[in-house]
């Protein structure tokens, strides 16, 4: 698994477990290699792409990354973040001279809209004395028909503060915002400014061996104005982070944050003014106790409220309030990584305001149990998931009469087994069945209230892989799947229905020469849709379609890559004939293919040449007095040609990204009784693309 | 702490995973009562009686075409059995839609689509499961009003033009709302197929001019429009 990723080859799993993922999300020809990706994922419940992403983006290896986030303590997503704001924590490092700046600006531009962002950040540090700085200056430009809007986001924060021990610093903070937007087709153009003013107090503890703990505090005035009020008076933050570990057995870590303001508010065109307050809490925690033990727990919970004043158009005020907890807890019993049981529960409430004021608010309650586990004996591999889930929603103001409560009842069972049976091939067996029920209630009077309905669902689907050498494998499902709409009430029930499915795939890999790889994907498709009260409507829809990619390196610096892809859909309902028997007739037909060529060629590292041409090719057909007619065609050419960089400026800097012209050219033909009506030819050609200059001190 | 890593609980784990699995699907059976728990509710039946397929004058199809909108989804059959399907050899000529120019612009202006260049009996049976999920908890009543302005032409043997005025009324569970939910004209020309079987074969649409093309109830559309916004 370690070296498995080959040129041109797809990352391998290991086992049967990992046969069938994603693998040609990773099929890469650069020689990357993402060593254990799957089964850390796995184990670390992320995405397996999310994973990849990760390494890419911080140019670190899963290993790394892995051992960071268990360092930090953090989630394996977390780790970039963390690590960027601990550089500009002031209390982190010594008290060594130190200055960093770096400047980032980067420009991007689509067909309609294009950003520019430029960004500073300096930080200074002499003995006891640091003084940081972030800027960030953005604008961007929308266009609409003739005109074009314009948006700029200023924001600056500064902080200059006296370091007293290694633990505790004083100081003062000045947070700036700026917001304009100048839009041609309104009146006004709209503006906010923000102001604050703080002292700053920051300080950790350690005071006891396994605890940690920061505090950090700030207060000051407030300043903020826009079209719709003026607010002044004085805010704070506080926030708080307390993590404890004992050995291996027990982790603990609370997040707090206390913010608000106390103002005098009003509306700018009013003279009245009065106080407001906002004010919200933010609680975060976890606590996860023998984490490798073979019984462990772990746990979650959150809870979040805010309340926000401010003045509606007559000057009065309305409180906007929103609340939302939640609690999970994980019980996971565990023999190995491939024998284990994991059992949860969680509760969550949140109440959320509306725009009749903070006595009507959407509410909903949610509680569920999930159960998932895994067992693998003597090469058999099973995997389960069952999840049971319920909602109560209560939306009392959607109407000025009334609204609705919602009860949502949600259940599924998944299981999966794989075996490798012999050295060259993998079978893997999956089944799963799912309910989800809504039930509706009128709160007061609402005319359009939503259907009481079942969903129900139930599917297999049977795979296999074949790999007879590294230069080929090939694999082949089976899925077959029905689903259920019930419509509980009789108004609506007429309309119930059930829809079969069936789907194949054959897919297979073949390296030609090293360097030059096929892949093509064949599907075959049935939909049976079924209208239990309504058999007039039944229909049936076929699907064919044929993905073909050819992949080459023809030398390190030209690779060339195309695929064609082709699709035809013929559908058509059931037609009652002489003999009481409904027989399928063919009624309409779409027909789509594509082919797209990607043709790359760096003449250095520093600079890569792409060009995508690419043609679109629909045609659709019906029957017209039982005869089968043209009802629309079109044809559509795309061509993209530019260069991505990534050029070193000096030993601090560099520039990077893309840029490309991008031209479509698209007709079409429509067919009205049979006579062709062509649309004159649309042709369109733009810039797109982003570039960023970043340099360090 | 030891115990709890011990090769005692290692050896259990077996034993505990299958009472997990055990109390789980116990649960599931719990929280659902005695039915299972992937087993959905039966729906009501649809409601409204059957209704008497007569379609043997042109007055006759308009009113089966009305009990059947009022049996929404048990009244589908009786609602598109009154449009000759060209696919069905006994029908002879298909039943085309024609809208009124000022829906057709309308739409395609806040659309920014193209509406259908031609509507057939396949698009009204798609168009009846749409328009019975406008007020899916309400039932419904259609009516067709002679038009005292534009009064009826004499019919020859095998073919009729009406001139109506319809309306489609919604009317909510607990009796409490009424709510037109389509209104328009419509010039309709009825085919005798057979024997007993007078069948719509061109509607064309009409806009009523006291309600606009825009109403200011949102609601108050022509079934044209109702049509065109069904192919969204």
């Amino acid at each position: 698994m370690m070296f498995a990723a080959l040129p041109g080859r797809a990352q391998e799993g290991s086992g049967s477990r990992y046969a069938f993922a994603d693998t040609t999300l990773l099929r890469d020809t650069l020689d990357l290699r993402f060593t254990r990706l799957f089964p850390l994922a796995d184990s670390l419940e992320v995405p397996a792409d999310t994973l990849r992403a990760l390494s890419v983006r911080y140019l670190w290896s899963l290993e790394r990354l892995v051992q960071l986030a268990d360092s930090l303590g953090v989630p394996v997503d977390s780790v970039g973040p963390v690590l960027i704001r601990e550089r500009f924590n002031p209390l982190a490092g010594g008290s060594v001279r130190r200055t960093d700046f770096s400047y980032n600006s980067s420009y991007s531009v689509g067909q309609t809209q294009s950003a520019w962002r430029n960004t500073t950040d300096y930080g200074f540090r002499a003995g006891p004395v640091f003084m940081q700085n972030s800027t960030s200056v953005q604008m961007d430009r929308y266009r609409a028909g003739t005109g074009t809007s314009l948006r700029q986001t200023r924001s600056s924060a500064t902080e200059l503060g006296w370091r007293f021990s290694s633990d505790f610093s004083l100081g003062g903070r000045v947070n700036l915002e700026r917001f304009d937007s100048r839009d041609p087709s309104s009146l006004a153009n709209v503006g906010e400014t923000k102001n604050e003013y703080q002292l700053s107090m920051r300080s950790r503890q350690k005071p006891m061996p396994g605890l940690s703990s920061s505090v950090n505090f700030f207060a000051g005035m407030l300043d903020l104005q826009n079209a719709g009020l003026e607010k002044r008076g004085l805010s704070g933050n506080l926030n708080s982070r307390i993590r404890y570990t004992a050995g291996s057995w027990l982790t603990q870590e609370v997040n707090g944050t206390v913010d608000g303001n106390l103002s005098r508010t009003r509306v700018p065109r009013l003279i009245t003014t009065e106080n407001t307050r906002d004010f919200s809490q933010n609680v975060r925690g976890s606590l996860s106790l023998f984490q490798s033990a073979p019984v462990g727990l772990k746990s979650n919970f959150s809870y979040r409220h805010v309340q926000v004043e401010t003045p509606a158009d007559t000057g009065a005020i309305r409180r906007v309030l929103n609340d939302q907890s939640s609690i999970d807890g994980a019980l996971r019993l565990r023999k190995d990584n491939d024998r284990y049981v994991d059992l949860s529960q969680r509760l969550s409430v949140s109440k959320q305001a509306t725009v009749f004021g903070g006595t009507s608010r959407n509410t909903r309650r949610d509680d569920g149990f999930n159960a998932s586990g895994r067992y693998q004996l003597r090469g058999w591999v099973f995997d389960s998931k069952f999840s049971n889930g319920f909602g109560n929603s209560s939306f009392p103001t959607r109407s000025d009469s009334g609204g609705y409560s919602e009860f949502l009842h949600t259940r599924s069972l998944d299981g999966t087994l794989s075996k490798q049976i012999t050295a060259l091939i993998t079978a893997q067996l999956s089944a799963s069945i799912g309910l989800t029920s809504y039930r509706y209630a009128v709160i007061g009077k609402y005319p359009t209230l939503p259907v009481s309905r079942d969903q129900w669902r139930q599917s297999w689907r049977a795979r296999a892989s074949y790999a007879p050498s590294v230069r080929f494998n090939t694999s082949l499902f089976l899925d077959v799947s029905k689903n259920r709409l019930i419509n509980i009430p009789g108004a609506s029930s007429g309309t119930n229905s059930d829809t079969r499915s069936y789907r194949s795939e054959w897919s297979w890999t073949y390296r030609l020469l090293p360097g030059l790889t096929a892949v093509q994907v064949n599907t075959v498709s049935a939909d049976y849709l079924e209208y239990r009260f309504f058999p007039d409507n039944n229909r049936l829809t076929l699907d064919f379609g044929s993905v073909t990619t050819l992949n080459a390196v023809v030398t390190p610096r030209l690779s060339v890559s195309m695929t064609h892809n082709t699709r035809q859909t013929p559908g058509g309902n059931y037609a009652l004939y002489p003999d009481d028997l409904y027989y399928f007739e063919r009624a309409d037909e779409s027909q789509n293919s594509s082919l797209r060529a990607t043709i790359a060629y760096s003449p250095s590292p520093a600079i890569s040449l792409t060009c995508r041409p690419s043609y679109y090719a629909a045609d659709r057909s019906g029957t017209v007095n039982g005869v089968q007619a043209p009802q629309r065609a079109s044809r559509t050419l795309d061509f993209s040609g530019g260069a991505n960089i990534n050029w070193p400026i000096g030993r601090k800097g560099a520039l990077r990204g893309d840029i490309a012209r991008t031209y479509r050219a698209e007709r079409s033909t429509t067919y009205a009784s049979g006579v062709p009506q062509s649309s004159p030819r649309s042709e369109v050609d733009y810039w797109i693309g982003s570039l960023q200059l970043s340099w360090k001190l | 702490m030891e115990a709890l890593t011990g090769r005692a609980i290692a050896r259990g784990l077996p034993r505990l995973a299958l009472l997990a699995l055990a109390w789980c699907t116990l649960t599931g059976h719990v929280l659902s009562g005695c039915r299972g728990l992937f087993t959905p509710e039966a729906s009501e039946p649809p409601r409204g009686r059957a209704v008497v397929l007569d379609y043997r004058s042109p007055e006759a199809t308009l009113r089966t075409m009305a009990l059947g909108m009022q049996a929404k989804g048990q009244g589908a059959s009786a609602w598109l059995g009154a449009f000759a399907d060209s696919s069905r050899p006994e029908d002879g000529p298909g039943y085309h839609q024609f809208f009124d120019s000022a829906d057709l612009q309308y739409f395609q202006g806040t659309c920014g689509c193209e509406a259908p260049t031609d509507w057939r009996t396949s698009q009204e049976q798609e168009f009846y499961l749409e328009f019975l999920s406008v007020r899916p908890s309400d039932d419904y009543a259609a009516i067709f009003d002679s038009v005292e302005t534009d009064p009826d032409p004499t019919p020859s043997d095998t073919e009729a033009l009406l001139h109506r005025q319809y309306r489609v009324l919604a009317t909510s569970l607990d009796g409490n709302g009424t709510q037109i939910i389509a209104v328009g004209f419509a010039d309709l020309t009825f085919t005798k197929v057979a024997a007993d079987r007078w069948l719509i074969t061109r509607w064309q649409d009409r806009v009523d001019p006291a309600v606009g093309v825009n109403p200011s109830d949102p609601e108050q559309l022509t079934l044209g429009r109702r049509r065109l916004e069904s192919t969204r």
